[in-house]
C-alpha cells in the first residue's frame, strides 16, 4: 500500500490518543519506520501489523478500528490526498458511488504500482444502489462499510450499508446494498 | 508510401459535445455559432447567436477577437476567460471543415480551482487528462508536503542528536577522566571501549582490552562462585546488576572492585551494550580484613589460654582473615635453633605442600628470614622471594607458588619468641596500612605474653602466700585459743579480789581502820589495772584477728558517764587533780555497747589524768549537737604537737620514749578507743597543743531516746537463784545481793540449777556457764523447756567467764535474757539484777505470767529467751 494509508492509520491514532499510543503501536507491530512517505509504496503487511497492534494497545477489535478507519479515510485523508477526484467524484453520494468505478480507474493510473480495488455499480434505483467491491486483499469490508458511512457524512446524508454478499462466505467479491 | 486522405470525419455536434464539452463555434462576423454542453454549465448565458466578445475575452495572444486574424493563425496555443467566472480556458481555435472553432479546457492547477467552477467528473471528456493533471499536482503537492514534513523531523533530529553528542562528549570525557575504572562491552561482552582509569587499575591498555571478554582475563577465583553464577544469569538475560568481585591486574596481583553494570538498549529495546563500572574497593576490603585480624586476635588473647596455644590461633587467625597463602609460626627449641610450631596455608595443594615441608626443617640463629628476624628483632618484608639472598627455602616456595613474604618477630620482655612468616602468591610489598594491622597484632601477642608471664608470676606468690597464711591462721587459732583459756585462768581469781576488796572497802562486815583500808583500795586498783591489762590484751588480740565487734543495748546513758568518771576520778583525785564532770543530756536513753563505749571514756580519761600534772585540772563533758552525741574528754596537761596527733590512733605507739617510762602503759589504748567508736559509727576528733592540754572527742550519731530512768525495784525482796561452782564467786555475789536485800539461793551445778529454779520460781536466775555436772547453758535450755509457761520464763543472766567472740550469742542461744562477763562488776549485777526482776510482773496467787520482753521508752530492751 501506499504511504498515504499508513499515515492515515498514524494520524488517527495520534489525533485520537497521542504520541505515545502511536509510538507504542508501531513498537508492538515491530515497525520501525519513523516516517511514511505518501507516494511511496509499502508492503501490505505493515498495515495489518499496525492495525492488528492498534487493535492490541487500545483493545478495541481489528473490524472496528477498520471501520472507523474507513471513515476517517473518507473525511480527513482521501480529501486531501485525492482531492481534485473528491472534488469532482461528484456533487452528491449516489453520483460519488456511481462515479466510483471510473474514479478508481484514474487511481490505478496516476499510482502504477498500486493494486486498487475494483468497484461497480448495479441496481441504482431512487434512493438506493448496490455496490460491488473487488480486491486482492483480505479482511478489508469492514473499512469499505467505514468508508461509504464516511462518504454520507461528507455529503450529509443518512445511509445504511448492508453487506449483502461477503468474500468470507465463499462470493467472489463483496457485495453492499446502500440505501440514502 | 501511400498518401491518401481520408474522407472528412462525418462529426455530428453530439459527437462534438462527446469530444470537446467546452466548444465553440464563431461564424465570421464573430457571432458564436455553437457553445458545448460543459462549457454552457460555465457560462450561464454564452448561447448561439451572440458575439464572442460578449462572453469571452482573449488572454493569451491579447488582441481583440478577429475572425479573419483567428483563422489565419489557427492551432496556435490559445487561452481565453470566460468572463461570466473568470474561468480560463486553455486551447486553440481550428478551422474544421471550414468552419471556425474554439476547442479547450477549463485550466485547473488546484483542487480550489474545481470546486470553484462547479463541475463534475462527467463533465470532462474521457480523454481529457485536465482532472488527472490536478491530481498530479495533488500529488506534487503532498509529495512537497512530505518533504517539509521530513525535512521538519530531520531538523529536530539533528538538533537532539547536536544536543546527544554535546552530552555525549561530556559524558565520554567524564567517563575517561573518572577515578572509577569504565567499560564498554558489546552484546556479546567484548570490549569496545575501556577508560584511562581501567589502565591504570589492571595494567592493560585500550588497544590490550579491545574484543576480549573482561571475565577471561580479569576475573580471580576468589570471587564467590555464587556471585560468578548470579553475574552471567543477569548477563544473559540482559539486565542490570551490582556485585563485589575479585579481579586480577597485569602483574598478577588481586584487587577488589565493586562492579555495577547497566544494559544499552537501542530506543526499541534491542540490547547493544553493556557499561560497567568498577569502583576499586581493594583498600576498603583490605580495612576489613585488618580489622578482622585485630579484632579475632583480641579475641583470642582475651581467653584464658596457654600462651603456645594463643601464638598458633592468632597465626591462624592472621592467614585465614588476611588471606595469606601460607601463615607460618617459629618458636624457638633451645637457645640457638627455630622450629615450625604451627602453620596455616590456602585451600591449596601448593602451600598446604610448603607448610608440610617446613615441619621437619630446623634454622639456625641468623639463617634463613625467620632465624633473621629472631636475631635481629626487626620486621622483614619481602617483595621478591627469588631476589632475596637469605632466603634459602626457594625451590620448595616456587613450586607452591610463592612470591613474597613478611616476617615478624614476637617479643616478650625485649626477648623474641617467636616468629611469624607470612606468604602471598603475588610479589611486591603490603601496603603501610597492612602492616600497620600486622604490627598492632604482634603487640597485642607481646602484651599477652607478658601478661601471661606476670599471672603466673602472680599464681605463684599467691600459692606461697595462700600457704603462709594458711600457717599464720592455724598460729591464729592457737592464739585465741591460749588467750581465751589465759583470761577465763586470769578472770576467775580476779573476780575473788576484786569482790572481797570491794565488799571489805564497803565495810560491809564492820569497820577497818584507816590502814587497811588504805590496803584494801590497793589491792582492790592493782586488782582493776591487772584486769584493765587482761581486757586490753584480749581486745588486742580480737583487734588483730578482725573479730572485735560491738554488741549494742538500749541503757541510760547517765550511767555509762557516771560509771567511767567513778572509776578515773579515784585516781584523779590521788593526784589532786580537779575534775569537771557535766552531763547535759541526763536521761537520755542511748543505743550502744555500754561495756565498750565506757571502755573509751575510761581509757581516754585514764590518758587525761596520766598526762596532767597533779594538781592540774580535767573533765568529761557529755552533750547533744544536733543529732550527734558528744563525749568531750579535756585536760590542761601537755598536749600533743600537730605531727604526732595522726600516728596517735596507730597501736603500740607512744609517742615519746621517755613518755613511756614515764608514764605506764601498753600504747594500745587510744587504737582500742578508735576502733570502739568506728565500729559504733562514731568518730575521734582531736584539738590539741603542746603544753595547752588536749581534747578528745568521741562523736557518735545519735540513736537513743531521752528518758527517764528505769523504774525502781519491786517493793518486796528479790528471790536470786546463783548457780555458781566457785565458792569464792559465790561469796561475793550472795553476800553482795543479800546486803541489797535479795534472797539468794546457790545451786552449785546446772542439774541443781534446774532443780531450785523449779522448787523456788525465783525472780531471776544468775547462770555461770562452766560447772560440774551439768554447764550453765543446758540447764538454761531444760529451765526454757519447762512445761510451766511462768518457770520457763524466768529471767536468767548468764555469768561467765567465757569472754570471746560468739560467747554472748552462744548463752543468748541457749535462753539467757542478759549475758555478763566475769569479773562482773556487783553494781551492774545488782543493777541487772533489779531490771530484770522489774520486768517481771508478781501475780496475786503466786504464780508467774510469762516474761515478755518489752520494747516500749523507759524500758530496757531485753532479747527474748530462746525456745530452742
Amino acid at each position: 500500500m501506499y504511504g498515504m494509508v499508513n499515515r492515515s492509520v498514524e494520524d488517527m491514532v495520534k489525533s485520537a490518543h497521542g504520541e505515545a499510543m502511536w509510538l507504542e503501536i508501531k513498537r508492538r507491530a515491530g515497525v520501525t519506520e519513523d516516517i511514511f512517505i505518501s507516494n511511496a509504496g509499502y508492503p501490505d503487511e505493515i498495515t495489518y501489523k499496525l492495525v492488528g497492534a492498534a487493535s492490541e494497545v487500545m483493545q478495541i477489535p481489528a473490524d472496528k478500528i477498520l471501520h472507523a478507519f474507513g471513515e476517517h479515510w473518507v473525511l480527513n485523508t482521501a480529501r486531501k490526498g485525492y482531492g481534485p477526484m473528491m472534488a469532482m467524484g461528484g456533487a452528491n453520494l449516489p453520483q460519488f458511488l456511481e462515479n466510483l468505478p471510473a474514479f478508481h480507474d484514474r487511481v490505478a493510473l496516476l499510482y502504477p504500482n498500486l493494486i486498487p480495488p475494483r468497484f461497480a455499480v448495479s441496481d441504482r434505483a431512487e434512493r438506493s444502489l448496490r455496490l460491488h467491491y473487488y480486491t486482492e486483499r483480505p479482511g478489508l469490508t469492514p473499512f469499505v462499510e467505514g468508508l461509504i458511512h464516511g462518504l454520507g457524512k461528507m455529503f450529509e446524508t443518512a445511509v445504511q450499508v448492508t453487506l449483502q454478499e461477503n468474500r468470507g462466505t465463499g462470493h467472489d467479491h463483496d457485495v453492499f446494498l446502500v440505501a440514502w | 508510401m501511400v498518401n491518401s486522405d481520408p474522407d472528412p470525419l462525418p462529426l455530428s455536434a453530439g459527437e462534438l459535445d462527446a469530444l470537446f464539452p467546452f466548444h465553440l463555434g464563431i461564424g465570421p462576423d464573430g457571432v458564436l455559432t455553437r457553445v458545448g454542453r460543459s462549457l454552457r454549465r460555465l457560462s450561464d448565458c454564452a448561447a448561439a447567436g451572440q458575439p464572442l466578445a460578449a462572453h469571452f475575452e482573449p488572454v493569451r495572444p491579447a488582441e481583440p477577437f478577429d475572425p479573419a486574424r483567428l483563422r489565419a493563425t489557427a492551432g496556435r496555443l490559445t487561452t481565453i476567460r470566460e468572463k461570466q467566472r473568470g474561468t480560463i480556458l486553455r486551447g486553440q481555435f481550428q478551422l474544421v471543415g471550414g468552419e471556425l472553432l474554439f476547442v479547450g479546457s477549463p485550466w485547473l492547477t488546484n483542487v480550489d480551482d474545481l470546486r470553484s467552477v462547479g463541475l463534475t467528473m462527467t463533465d470532462f471528456a474521457v480523454q481529457d487528462p485536465t482532472l488527472d493533471l490536478v491530481q498530479l499536482l495533488q500529488l506534487q503537492n503532498l509529495a512537497v508536503e512530505d518533504l517539509h514534513r521530513m525535512n521538519d523531523r530531520l531538523v529536530v533530529q539533528s538538533n537532539q542528536l547536536a544536543e546527544k553528542e554535546a552530552q555525549e562528549r561530556k559524558l565520554s570525557l567524564v567517563a575517561a577522566r573518572t577515578d572509577n575504572a569504565v567499560v564498554i562491552t558489546d552484546a556479546e561482552r567484548r570490549i569496545e571501549w575501556v577508560n584511562e582509569a581501567f589502565t591504570r587499575i589492571t595494567g592493560y591498555t585500550l588497544e590490550e582490552a579491545v574484543g576480549r571478554k573482561p571475565g577471561a582475563f580479569l576475573q580471580g577465583e576468589e570471587t564467590d562462585p555464587a556471585t560468578v553464577r548470579m553475574m552471567r544469569e543477569y548477563l544473559e538475560r540482559g539486565e542490570s546488576f551490582r556485585v563485589e568481585v575479585a579481579n586480577h591486574r597485569r602483574t598478577g596481583e588481586p584487587y577488589w572492585i565493586e562492579l555495577e553494570v547497566q544494559p544499552i538498549r537501542e530506543p526499541g529495546g534491542r540490547l547493544t551494550h553493556f557499561m560497567a563500572i568498577e569502583i576499586d574497593v581493594t583498600a576498603r576490603r583490605r580495612a576489613g580484613e585488618n580489622l578482622r585480624t585485630q579484632v579475632g586476635a583480641a579475641q583470642v588473647l582475651a581467653g584464658q589460654i596457654e600462651a603456645g596455644e594463643a601464638l598458633a590461633r592468632v597465626v591462624d587467625v592472621i592467614g585465614r582473615e588476611m588471606n595469606w597463602a601460607a601463615a607460618l609460626l617459629w618458636t624457638a627449641e633451645g637457645a640457638d635453633v627455630l622450629r615450625l610450631a604451627a602453620s596455616r596455608a590456602e585451600e591449596r595443594p601448593g602451600a598446604a605442600g610448603f607448610c608440610r615441608e617446613m615441619a621437619e626443617l630446623r634454622l639456625a640463629r641468623g639463617e634463613d628470614l625467620p632465624a633473621r628476624v629472631w636475631a635481629e628483632a626487626q620486621l622483614l618484608p619481602v617483595s621478591d622471594l627469588a631476589e632475596h639472598a637469605d632466603f634459602r627455602r626457594g625451590p620448595a616456595a616456587i613450586r607452591a607458588g610463592l612470591r613474597s613474604a613478611v616476617v615478624l618477630p614476637v617479643q616478650e620482655n625485649g626477648r623474641v619468641v617467636a616468629v611469624i612468616e607470612l606468604f602471598s602468591r603475588w610479589s611486591g610489598v603490603p601496603d603501610e596500612a597492612r602492616l600497620d594491622a600486622l604490627a598492632t597484632v604482634t603487640s597485642q601477642l607481646q602484651q599477652f605474653l607478658e601478661r601471661v608471664q606476670a599471672r603466673t608470676a602472680l599464681r605463684q606468690r599467691t600459692e606461697e602466700l595462700t600457704r603462709v597464711n594458711s600457717r599464720l591462721g592455724e598460729a591464729m587459732r592457737m592464739k585465741d585459743s591460749f588467750l581465751a583459756s589465759m583470761s577465763h585462768e586470769l578472770r576467775t581469781p580476779l573476780t575473788g579480789i576484786l569482790g572481797l576488796s570491794e565488799t571489805l572497802i564497803d565495810q560491809t562486815y564492820g569497820p577497818v581502820n584507816e590502814k587497811q583500808l588504805k590496803y584494801l583500795r590497793i589491792v582492790e586498783s592493782s586488782g582493776r589495772r591487772l584486769l584493765s591489762l587482761i581486757n586490753d590484751l584480749l581486745d588486742l588480740a580480737k583487734i588483730d584477728s578482725g573479730q572485735d565487734k560491738i554488741e549494742k543495748s538500749e541503757c541510760l546513758l547517765d550511767d555509762v558517764g557516771d560509771a567511767a568518771v567513778r572509776l578515773v576520778r579515784f585516781t584523779s583525785n590521788q593526784r589532786r587533780q580537779e575534775f569537771d564532770y557535766r552531763n547535759e543530756v541526763r536521761g537520755l536513753m542511748v543505743n550502744l555497747d555500754r561495756r565498750r563505749i565506757g571502755q573509751a571514756l575510761v581509757n581516754l580519761l585514764n590518758n587525761a589524768s596520766k598526762f596532767t600534772p597533779e594538781g592540774g585540772a580535767l573533765g568529761l563533758r557529755i552533750f547533744r549537737r544536733e543529732s550527734e552525741l558528744v563525749f568531750e574528754i579535756w585536760d590542761r596537761g601537755i598536749g600533743i604537737a600537730a605531727p604526732d596527733q595522726a600516728r596517735l590512733f596507730q597501736p603500740f605507739v607512744q609517742l615519746d620514749g621517755r613518755l613511756a617510762r614515764q608514764y605506764e602503759g601498753t600504747g594500745l589504748g587510744l587504737a582500742l578507743v578508735k576502733q570502739i567508736v568506728t565500729l559504733h559509727g562514731g568518730r575521734v576528733d582531736v584539738v590539741s597543743a603542746p603544753g595547752a592540754g588536749s581534747t578528745f572527742s568521741i562523736v557518735l550519731p545519735l540513736v537513743g531516746r531521752e528518758d527517764a530512768a528505769p523504774a525502781g525495784i519491786p517493793g518486796r525482796a528479790i528471790r536470786v537463784l546463783l548457780a555458781e561452782d566457785n565458792p569464792t564467786n559465790v561469796i561475793a555475789i550472795r553476800d553482795y545481793l543479800e546486803q541489797k536485800g535479795c534472797e539468794v539461793t546457790v545451786a552449785e551445778n546446772g542439774i541443781a540449777a534446774v532443780d531450785q529454779a523449779v522448787a523456788l520460781a525465783p525472780d531471776v536466775i544468775l547462770m555461770d556457764v562452766q560447772m560440774p555436772e551439768m554447764d550453765g547453758l543446758e540447764a538454761t535450755r531444760r529451765i526454757r523447756a519447762l512445761p510451766d509457761a511462768a518457770l520457763a520464763a524466768t529471767p536468767i543472766v548468764a555469768v561467765t567467764a567465757l569472754t570471746m567472740d560468739g560467747d554472748r550469742e552462744l548463752c543468748l542461744r541457749a535462753g539467757a535474757n542478759e549475758y555478763l562477763a566475769k569479773p562482773v562488776s556487783l553494781k551492774t549485777l545488782w543493777s541487772t539484777v533489779q531490771a530484770l526482776a522489774a520486768e517481771r510482773p508478781v501475780p496475786a496467787a503466786g504464780s508467774f505470767a510469762p516474761f515478755a520482753p518489752k520494747g516500749a521508752a523507759g524500758q530496757l530492751s531485753r532479747t527474748a529467751p530462746a525456745t530452742s
